[in-house]
């Protein structure tokens, strides 16, 4: 890693950045080992892409299964062959579809798929750089992403099935190869992709924060840095932080599997004869997972968070409200996000005490949560609205953060987890608040960038029955979870028939399972509408949603590696400067100086009016969230 | 650059190597014996303070953190209060999960008494 | 990296074209995968710590580590002393490369990254060392000698005639046993001792390009300066796992 990052800088050194247009490019070095942010990002799109559909269509089969469990199907056995005898799921491939979809969704599409993807288009446009810090490092993030969706797409196709103990992969389910069938080479190759996909990710989160800070271009001052930023910054810091944890927590369940250590057995009985090992924890493995884990929920929210942010405001033709606020509520969230992870484990024997402590630091997540909702809200509040399909998708967003956060704050207190914990609610809160709110936000994303990765338009009647669809869908799926989650029903069960008391939920188990089909053929429009309109769109022009920010100053049609055919330009004004009175147009580009300005408009002027603002908001701030301004003045920042 | 003379990392080499040299002192010396039986946890923590010392030494002068900006140093000396939180708490964890063992244990020989007197009550 | 520093922003640090930190883009990756990478020795450490504090007997280490080549037993801790003076020794010597970097010595520079490769090497043999001699103790990773709840065994095995080798063979072999102690330590000093190794590689090769003029017609050792972090970083960790592991 040392290495790799020193040998690109060799080639820095040589000859700097504004001759990469001129390399002779084939094939190879355009398309496939490509080191332009650029088409990395695409690279990412289209993978995450690729896997969220195969994601998707696993949650279709096993919740056929759930909906019809008497019910056969012969294509069954034709796709599945020996998992899907005589028609029907056998309930050990049904283990290892929950698990492969967790993973695939929650790692591949919402953290490399949407982190990925964003954080490597705008990062270097954003900010007025050529490019990333280290385009081979940013490279090698890629292919290292990619080698491990391969393994963990291999690990499917294993004689003894995928991993099969939740995308946890808790011991002592996974650490024993003689547990379930699943838990043999499945899970070998489960951690072995984990561990390149940490590699990867480490790779990518450094690059992002190097690029942040060393490479803005001249004016661009933190606090004149696109929201879009602020999330992809915090979230790199989480990567950073958390994911060698469970790095570490991988390395130990590995040697358990392994060479038969025992760090996380402990007094377990096979057949009625005492293992061996003996002495570990398995608890010490939750722990270790969810000091990842919960950060992880954040690394996926925030950056579907930041692009929120730009589409709204550009969509509302107005300021961001609350911009400091906005950045002191990411940066809350971050804080937060490290010492909350045991409220996930409430229920695992873990010293109530700690249970204790963790509800507490859990409740205070509400903060600065509401505090970016408040503000999506206000910056709608007598907007010039545009209801392009981004901004759908974007208001959607702020709706599902909503209803899947405020079940949120039942599930974090420890005496009602006793009963939810476990149950269709707690999947019906996370797969809102982290799953259905992420997509939303990297829909929006993709739809309004995507003239910045292809030079055309997506088509927007498509677009508008996507979004209607997705979003009926995703309620019809996950609202009705609820009820049947207070009612007790739990997670991960193979079959609705067993128990009497589950019995009359199977008419709204059906309704959910048809809602999902439904929720899965709508993704189809979209899929056809994103390749259909790479190649026969309509031709976007230079910046189709006269937005502020400095990517839709770069030339769109020319393929350049660099971004800028000149001097990269130099920024004058933070990016939300939306219809402010007295301009000719209602939008000033970051790069437009106040010289070039009418008289009222300057923003001389107005800094009075802001400055004012500002101090209004910081009191607010102070009062209500932890004075996070205040220690970031500290830290070295000023007001834009 | 500041902070780069050849007698200063002398300096450094001899404070580290002076505080290891106390730490084997510590753990070696045979008068220090009943102090190191009673008093184990504040033995402990001596050892667990001196290394911060020697961390501390490593990483302001040989990595040269020291003189590094300020941004810098609060980047890289603020996260491991993560580190410190989690310790706490997981080590306090290992704590309790010593007491359910040792329940586990007292438990098992109790059962073990019963079973063992059971006959002499029939 | 600045290929747009401008001299008017000299002063205002974060106002963009500038580098807020003083140090290049490779120095603050490299800090910052060091920052990552003690996360990652934290969760072992502190797997270690909450196995440690939930068990209910733990070997002594003065018992475990009291040899060294040529003393069978009675020497304890002298060892690893040898070894911490090593890879601390060889830790100055890096810092005196990158001081000799700064002054493009490219002789010294070379010479002081030969004594630090041979310093990482020498810790790597001693470690190599303490293993071969842990495992002839029968210790391995699923196995612990040292384990206190095997001792009644070896003294019943010593009473029937064996030697106190053979007994200790016998016993952790036969009786089950809680070989936390092993495993981690062997996970732990196995995974910094990959470590050290990868550094040792990472050193020969920057000390080779320093031979051959690399550096000096780059102009600048920076390149000596990063790598040297990641070595003090071993160090640092060695620390903490001298500590942890053998003093505790």
């Amino acid at each position: 890693m040392a290495h790799a990052a020193t040998a690109h800088h060799d080639h820095q050194a040589g000859h700097g950045h504004d001759d990469h247009g001129h390399h002779h490019e084939t094939f190879l070095s355009k398309y496939v080992f490509s080191m332009d942010h650029k088409m990395i990002a695409k690279q990412f799109l289209i993978t995450g892409i690729l896997m969220a559909f195969i994601g998707m269509l696993m949650s279709v089969i096993f919740r056929i299964q759930l909906g019809w469990p008497e019910g056969t199907y012969p294509w069954m056995e034709t796709l599945l062959g020996k998992w899907g005898k005589g028609g029907k799921l056998s309930p050990e491939f049904y283990m290892g579809l929950v698990t492969i979809h967790g993973t695939i969704m929650v790692f591949f599409v919402l953290t490399a798929g949407l982190s990925g993807t964003f954080s490597n288009l705008l990062i270097p446009l954003q900010l007025g750089a050529r490019d990333m810090a280290s385009p081979f490092i940013n490279m090698l993030s890629y292919w290292l992403f990619f080698v491990s969706t391969v393994l963990m797409l291999a690990s499917v196709f294993v004689e003894t099935g995928p991993a099969s103990g939740g995308w946890t992969v808790y011991p002592p389910l996974s650490a024993l190869p003689q547990a379930m069938s699943g838990s043999g080479l499945g899970m070998t190759l489960w951690l072995l992709s984990m561990t390149i996909f940490i590699a990867s990710s480490l790779m990518g989160s450094l690059n992002y924060i190097a690029t942040i800070l060393n490479m803005r271009t001249v004016g661009m001052k933190m606090t004149r840095m696109p929201l879009t930023i602020w999330a992809f910054l915090c979230t790199a810091i989480l990567g950073v932080l958390s994911f060698p944890v469970l790095l570490s927590a991988a390395v130990l369940l590995t040697f358990d599997r392994l060479f038969h250590t025992s760090f996380y057995l402990n007094e377990i009985y096979i057949a009625g004869a005492p293992l061996a090992q003996t002495g570990g924890s398995a608890i010490l493995y939750q722990h270790l997972f969810w000091f990842l884990g919960h950060p992880e929920v954040y690394i996926i929210l925030m950056p579907a968070l930041g692009l929120t942010s730009e589409v709204i405001a550009t969509n509302s033709r107005k300021p961001i409200f609350g911009y400091r606020a906005m950045i002191g509520s990411l940066l809350g969230i971050s804080v937060l996000s490290f010492i909350v992870w045991g409220h996930h484990m409430f229920m695992t024997g873990m010293n109530p005490f700690l249970g204790n402590v963790f509800m507490i630091l859990t409740l205070v997540i509400a903060v600065p949560s509401a505090v970016k909702t408040f503000n999506y809200l206000a910056t709608l509040w007598k907007g010039s609205i545009h209801m392009t399909p981004a901004m759908l998708f974007a208001i959607g967003l702020v709706s599902m953060f909503i209803s899947g956060g405020l079940t949120g704050i039942w599930l974090g207190n420890a005496a009602l987890d006793i009963n939810l914990h476990d149950t269709y609610f707690v999947v019906a809160h996370f797969h809102l608040v982290m799953g259905a709110a992420s997509i939303f936000g990297m829909l929006a994303g993709v739809y309004h960038w995507f003239p910045r990765m292809f030079g055309r338009v997506m088509n927007a009647r498509l677009g508008y029955l996507h979004f209607w669809l997705t979003l009926a869908s995703a309620y019809m799926v996950f609202f009705p979870m609820h009820f049947i989650g207070m009612d007790g029903v739990p997670r991960r069960y193979y079959s609705f028939t067993e128990f009497e008391y589950m019995k009359p939920w199977l008419d709204l188990n059906k309704f959910i399972s048809i809602s999902a089909i439904l929720g899965s053929v709508a993704q189809f429009v979209f899929l056809y509408n994103f390749f259909n309109s790479i190649f026969r769109g309509e031709k976007s022009g230079q910046n189709p949603w006269k937005a502020n920010t400095l990517e839709w100053t770069a030339p769109m049609d020319v393929r350049l590696h660099g971004n800028w055919p000149g001097d990269i330009p130099h920024v004058y004004r933070w990016p939300y400067d939306y219809s402010v009175p007295g301009a000719v147009d209602d939008f000033i580009p970051q790069n437009v100086s106040d010289d070039e300005l009418p008289e009222a408009a300057r923003s001389v002027n107005r800094e009075q009016t802001l400055a004012a603002e500002a101090a209004n908001q910081e009191k607010k701030e102070e009062a209500s969230t932890l004075a996070f301004s205040s220690l970031f003045s500290k830290l070295g920042f000023r007001k834009g | 650059m500041a902070g780069f003379d050849t007698k200063q990392i002398w300096k450094v080499f001899f404070i580290l190597l002076a505080i290891t040299v106390l730490e084997f002192l510590i753990a070696l010396t045979p008068a220090l014996e009943g102090i190191r039986t009673d008093y184990k946890l504040a033995v402990n923590l001596t050892y667990v303070v001196l290394t911060l010392f020697k961390a501390f030494y490593i990483i302001a002068y040989f990595m040269h953190l020291k003189f590094e900006k300020i941004n810098l140093i609060y980047s890289i000396a603020l996260p491991p209060v993560f580190v410190i939180y989690c310790i706490v708490l997981v080590l306090y964890e290992g704590g309790y999960w010593n007491g359910i063992r040792e329940e586990n244990v007292t438990s098992n020989q109790k059962i073990e008494q019963v079973e063992n007197h059971a006959p002499e009550h029939h | 990296m600045s290929t747009h520093s401008v001299a008017a922003n000299e002063g205002k640090i974060w106002d963009g074209g500038n580098e807020p930190f003083g140090a290049s883009y490779g120095k603050l990756m490299m800090w910052f995968f060091l920052l990552s990478d003690a996360f990652t020795f934290t969760a072992l450490l502190l797997g270690y710590g909450a196995l440690r504090f939930s068990a209910l007997n733990w070997a002594d280490p003065d018992v475990v580590f009291q040899s060294a080549p040529g003393i069978e037993s009675g020497a304890p801790l002298v060892f690893v002393g040898i070894m911490t003076f090593i890879l601390i020794m060889s830790s100055v010597t890096m810092v005196l490369a990158v001081e000799a970097g700064h002054r493009n010595s490219k002789s010294e520079v070379v010479k002081w990254m030969i004594w630090t490769v041979i310093g990482g090497a020498m810790f790597l043999g001693c470690q190599a060392w303490e293993w071969t001699h842990l495992f002839s103790e029968g210790a391995s990773i699923t196995k612990n000698p040292f384990a206190p709840e095997l001792v009644p065994y070896i003294e019943k095995f010593v009473s029937q005639g064996m030697s106190h080798h053979e007994a200790t063979l016998k016993a952790v072999n036969e009786i089950p046993h809680n070989y936390e102690f092993t495993s981690l330590f062997f996970t732990i000093t196995g995974f910094h001792g990959f470590h050290v190794f990868s550094g040792v590689v990472i050193n020969i090769v920057i000390t080779i390009n320093a031979m051959v003029g690399t550096y000096q017609r780059r102009g600048h050792y920076e390149m000596i300066e990063k790598v040297g972090l990641y070595w003090h970083f071993v160090d640092l960790v060695w620390v903490f796992v001298f500590t942890f592991f053998y003093l505790v």
